[in-house]
């Protein structure tokens, strides 16, 4: 598959944005889970979204996926304004995610949950079931894999049409220790081979040891953002996580 | 099963089902005919709804514009058979995805009271728009006494309804589909088009119901509204398909000839009371068999042949 690079030129603005979230603002009912937000994520990078729960963390997720609208604000992918697009059209432009909540396709086979991508490509899916240890099972039903499992399988069918821009809410949650190094691993190598990571974690090791860029978000504010260094040593980001 | 064994026994069942009617007269070749209508309509409705998991209670409207588009056509336009019903399949195909613009954007069961309402009010405006359809009165279509020639034209429409299943199955829009019955939103994420995907189906089941409803009022020679909108057919569509196993490609013709056959034996032997042993048939099914008779089959059959392999351990 063709990749285009114009992500790696120089935005015309001179900075170099790849996702852009302007003003955004989405409430149920009383709650505002993202409050006029303005953030925005650059190429080829790993970044964390950490928070406390109920930050917004995941409905940051949710609008830039187009599964919902936000009530306000924009959104932009490499300088296209996608905030009422479908999500699909989301999807075929390079943004590909995985879910909190796994959402595997249950009666499907291993190997026809791999095959649902738009654009999906069969060698592809059999040597990312082979890398989160999936192939044997390629036959069963996806329902009965481990929880574990069925969070690889989502892993590797989020990367199977191998998108430029990938959202990962909780990658590891559930997944052994061995694995979850295996999966880092794999997340750097595909950095550097020019994709893009907005990662959703509770393990702190995790996000510190991976991104080179965490966002901090709290009542749907963004109240930090940084190298994880600084993030480590900010007093709101303490007193957002052991209240003050 | 082989796949030399596969094309056998379907050479085999498909020159039984050529040679059958001429072994058959009278209301025997008629109750065959009447089954593989049913094999067919239940199919129709897996096709739709048992793929993708959106209950359509009102498949009955598509069926009843076909048989009234064929019979205005015949009786008023003086327009031959094969053409009206032509004509009927495109009309209820459109009228299909003009219906699924709204309705396929909602789920559940508001999706089904939606396909009923629809059905229910093409059943009203038929009965009013009695000009064209003569109203309650109902239409007398020209009489054509030939029964191997509907025994055929049925046989030759189911054929072609279950070819168009198994062949959707085998390819990535099956896959599609059933992927939207599973998590449309996951799909959707993966960039599949779910909507398109879900207007492609209803409207080619819209296009067979039709057939079939065309074809039915040029057989009964008679048709009025209550009984080619009636939404008992829109439930023995769904009690077929579930009964059989929805989703599935043999799921709906074993439902259909179970509960075909059942309900003639029942209705000839205890006419009065045969509903309740309908009833209690339905309920067993849902409580014992929920996958139905042959995703029962289907199941057990898949999990001993991936018992049999040795067992990969897990994590």
């Amino acid at each position: 598959m063709a990749e285009t690079l114009d992500f790696l030129l120089p935005h015309p603005e001179g900075d170099t944005q790849m996702l852009a979230l302007k003003q955004l603002t989405k409430a149920f009912g009383g709650v505002r889970a993202i409050d006029n937000l303005t953030v925005s994520f650059e190429p080829h990078r790993v970044h964390g979204l950490i928070g406390p729960n109920g930050a917004g963390k995941t409905t940051l997720f949710n609008l830039t996926s187009g599964t919902l609208r936000p009530d306000n604000g924009e959104i932009s992918f490499n300088g296209v304004p996608i905030t009422w697009w479908n999500p699909w059209n989301i999807a075929r432009l390079g943004i590909g995610r995985t879910f909190q909540t796994i959402r595997i396709f249950p009666k499907m086979t291993v190997l026809q949950n791999m095959m649902v991508p738009y654009g999906t490509d069969p060698s592809r899916s059999v040597e990312l079931l082979e890398f989160v240890g999936l192939r044997e099972f390629r036959d069963a039903p996806a329902r009965e894999l481990s929880y574990g499992q069925q969070k690889l399988l989502e892993f590797a069918r989020a990367l199977v049409t191998s998108p430029r821009f990938v959202l990962l809410d909780e990658p590891t949650a559930g997944v052994n220790p061995i694995l979850v190094e295996k999966i880092m691993g794999h997340i750097r190598n595909l950095t550097r081979d020019g994709k893009t990571f907005i990662v959703i974690e509770h393990d702190m090791k995790v996000i510190m040891n991976l991104c080179e860029r965490i966002v901090v978000l709290h009542n749907g504010e963004k109240i930090a953002d940084g190298p994880p260094e600084m993030i480590k040593t900010n007093q709101q980001v303490i007193d957002a996580y052991f209240g003050d | 099963m082989a796949r030399g064994a596969k094309l056998l026994t379907l050479g085999v069942l498909f020159a039984g089902l050529v040679g059958l009617p001429f072994f058959l007269t009278g209301y025997k070749l008629r109750f065959v005919t009447w089954l593989l209508m049913w094999v067919g309509l239940a199919s129709t409705w897996n096709l739709f709804s048992g793929y993708t998991g959106y209950i359509n209670f009102g498949p009955v409207a598509f069926f009843g514009v076909g048989a009234y588009v064929t019979a205005v056509l015949m009786v008023k336009a003086g327009v031959s058979f094969f053409p009206a019903l032509l004509a009927a399949g495109v009309l209820a195909g459109i009228a299909a995805l003009l219906l699924g613009v709204p309705t396929l954007r909602i789920r559940g069961a508001y999706f089904a009271i939606a396909t009923l309402a629809f059905s229910e009010a093409t059943r009203s405006l038929t009965l009013n728009l009695s000009g064209l359809t003569e109203g309650g009165k109902g239409l007398m279509l020209p009489i054509y006494n030939n029964a191997y020639f509907f025994y055929f034209v049925i046989l030759g429409l189911t054929v072609a309804v279950v070819a168009t299943v198994a062949f959707i199955q085998r390819t990535r829009f099956g896959i599609t589909l059933v992927s939207i019955r599973e998590d449309e939103v996951a799909s959707q994420v993966l960039g599949v088009n779910t909507f398109l995907n879900k207007m492609a189906a209803f409207g080619l089941s819209g296009v067979f119901l039709a057939l079939y409803g065309g074809i039915y009022a040029y057989w009964q020679t008679f048709i009025e509204p209550g009984e080619v909108f009636n939404v008992l057919y829109s439930v023995q569509m769904l009690v077929m398909t579930f009964l059989g196993g929805s989703g599935t490609l043999l799921g709906p013709i074993v439902g259909a000839v179970v509960l075909g056959a059942m309900t003639e034996y029942l209705w000839a032997t205890f006419t009065y009371v045969y509903l309740i042993f309908v009833g209690v048939l339905i309920v067993a099914t849902v409580l014992f068999l929920p996958d139905g008779v042959w995703g029962y089959c289907v199941q057990t059959q898949s999990r001993r042949r991936r018992r049999a392999q040795p067992a990969p351990v897990l994590e």
